[in-house]
């Protein structure tokens, strides 16, 4: 199956250009992830909702943010990218595996610990940084390179 | 989180459903008339990857990707320099044989074969490949590509290293000898160079490389008469001085022609300090300080000697071409030339600039909502942390 080729014709051959908003999209909805955590958590009073309606929206925004994430790690996996270095593709690489073990620790936490305690913010903060860091290696250099 | 499921297995079974019905492959293309051939780069792609063109065809490449590409002869003979999103690259063929070609930018994913056919017998300059077990070419041996041809007495033969080992063309009988052509850097993975000999007497020549002599072996046939003249051929058509000049960060021209032997100049017209040093033949310039200049006598032996700046390797490449007696000039013989409109500028209008400014903008707006949520987190005079209620 010639993956690259049905990623460019479901993408008018705009594959690079749809990776780059779908990652940008993931890292600003991973900044409103620890926005809204901050307010279920009650560290903030910012933005004027309840924790509660702050909860929802953390969860819908992280479920979407997995859904774009997968897909774009799906197309970085079986399709190309723009190798300009070899050494932020390696370093792409190894924060967008380290979102995935991040992710699966917080599911565990939660799962097997329930609430998670005073880990989840720590954990939720990692996992927006590691977001930052894939944005920084990839769209910042599909920027800076055109 | 049953919503969530749906739709995730909606998103997997649309990929991969409709996948296999959007496969096309690409079929080498039949031999054509000559004149001009248009191709197209999608993204990290040739389409058509390999064709077949009478020898004087110009293959003009559109780049319909939303990325530069170049067109690059894995021999060194031809480099389009990139091609940006929506522009063309022009390539002449003007000599028989078979090029392996790729973008230098994305040069393990983009690879192409354009097989230029002609009367060998007739042209002035024709091309011989050698091949190897590079890890761009999965499954192929160490071979001449053509390994039999027949030439005029006269005529050149241009080897081209298109792989990851060292070859050279060596007459059994020790009539001519291209000497060691070296691969391209990283393995073959970029561009290799070439070497050229003139052909003056007829006759049956066997070759050899003498690398590999057992595995690399051929025959050239020599028809014609030993051609005669009033006198010895000039030592090539090429300048005896040239001059590039040394700007912040590039070396204008990038491909400069030279007789064996002449002398380059180096011109530092930018800001910084530059070099110009080669890769493969112990040629340094030094480091030139704005303002000044440099001077090198190029190589006596024909080929194309790749160069950078020491100060700024990333940044600044050059090719110089040793242009050999009755030898073509490969920067004319393959003319190539980029036109369309300049690269646009992140966030500047052009293919991709508006969204490239959205991108920026939008990522500081998720940096911002981040670093707030963070700083929230941290602060000390948070209260004390506690589950949150359902």
């Amino acid at each position: 199956m010639d993956v690259v080729k049905f990623l460019n014709d479901i993408t008018g051959n705009n594959l690079l250009l749809w990776k780059v908003i779908l990652t940008t999209v993931v890292f600003a909805l991973a900044g409103m992830q620890v926005f809204f955590a901050a307010r279920l958590w009650n560290v903030s009073t910012f933005p004027p909702m309840s924790p509660a309606a702050a909860a929802r929206v953390h969860r819908a925004s992280g479920r979407l943010a997995v859904t774009l994430g997968a897909v774009v790690a799906f197309s970085c996996l079986a399709g190309p990218a723009g190798p300009t270095s070899p050494t932020r593709v390696l370093l792409h690489s190894i924060f967008g595996t380290l979102v995935f073990v991040i992710l699966t620790v917080k599911f565990a936490v939660l799962k097997l610990l329930k609430s998670g305690g005073d880990l989840l913010p720590w954990i939720g903060s990692a996992l927006f940084l590691t977001f930052a860091a894939i944005w920084a290696t990839s769209v910042a250099d599909y920027v800076s390179a055109r | 989180m049953r919503a969530f499921k749906k739709l995730s297995l909606i998103v997997l079974a649309l990929g991969l459903g409709a996948a296999p019905a959007l496969v096309a492959s690409v079929a080498p293309a039949g031999a054509q008339t000559g004149g001009k051939e248009q191709a197209r780069i999608v993204s990290f792609a040739f389409e058509p990857a390999e064709r077949t063109v009478a020898v004087g065809t110009t293959i003009t490449w559109t780049n319909d990707s939303d990325r530069p590409h170049t067109v690059t002869d894995r021999g060194g003979t031809f480099d389009t320099n990139p091609i940006t999103p929506k522009s063309t690259g022009e390539v002449t063929f003007s000599a028989p044989g078979v090029y392996h070609y790729f973008c230098r930018i994305n040069p393990s994913r983009m690879n192409g074969i354009v097989t230029v056919t002609g009367d060998t017998g007739q042209a002035n300059v024709n091309r011989i490949e050698a091949i190897d077990p590079a890890p761009t070419f999965t499954g192929e041996r160490l071979r001449f590509v053509p390994n039999e041809l027949t030439v005029k007495a006269g005529s050149t033969i241009q080897l081209a290293n298109v792989g990851a080992k060292p070859h050279s063309l060596t007459a059994d009988d020790g009539s001519f000898d291209t000497g060691i052509v070296t691969p391209g850097a990283e393995a073959g993975r970029f561009a290799g160079t070439n070497a050229s000999i003139t052909l003056k007497a007829p006759g049956t020549f066997k070759f050899h490389c003498e690398v590999h002599p057992q595995a690399m072996t051929g025959t050239l046939t020599v028809t014609g008469s030993t051609p005669s003249g009033p006198g010895p051929a000039p030592p090539s058509d090429a300048a005896r001085q040239v001059s590039v000049d040394t700007v912040d960060f590039e070396f204008k021209p990038a491909q400069t022609s030279v007789a064996p032997g002449g002398e380059v100049t180096w011109k530092n017209s930018g800001a910084a300090p530059h070099t110009a040093t080669f890769d493969d033949v112990p040629l340094d310039t030094g480091t030139i300080t704005p303002g000044n200049r440099a001077k090198l006598t190029a190589p006596d032996k024909p080929g194309s000697y790749s160069y950078k700046c020491k100060i700024h390797p990333g940044k600044m490449r050059g090719v110089l071409v040793v242009v050999g007696q009755n030898q073509a000039d490969p920067t004319q013989l393959a003319a190539a030339k980029a036109t369309g409109p300049p690269p646009a500028a992140a966030g500047a209008s052009g293919p991709g600039g508006g969204i490239s400014a959205l991108a920026l903008v939008t990522g500081v707006i998720g940096a911002f909502l981040g670093g707030f949520g963070i700083s929230a987190f941290v602060r000390p005079r948070r209260p004390a942390l506690t589950s949150p209620g359902p």
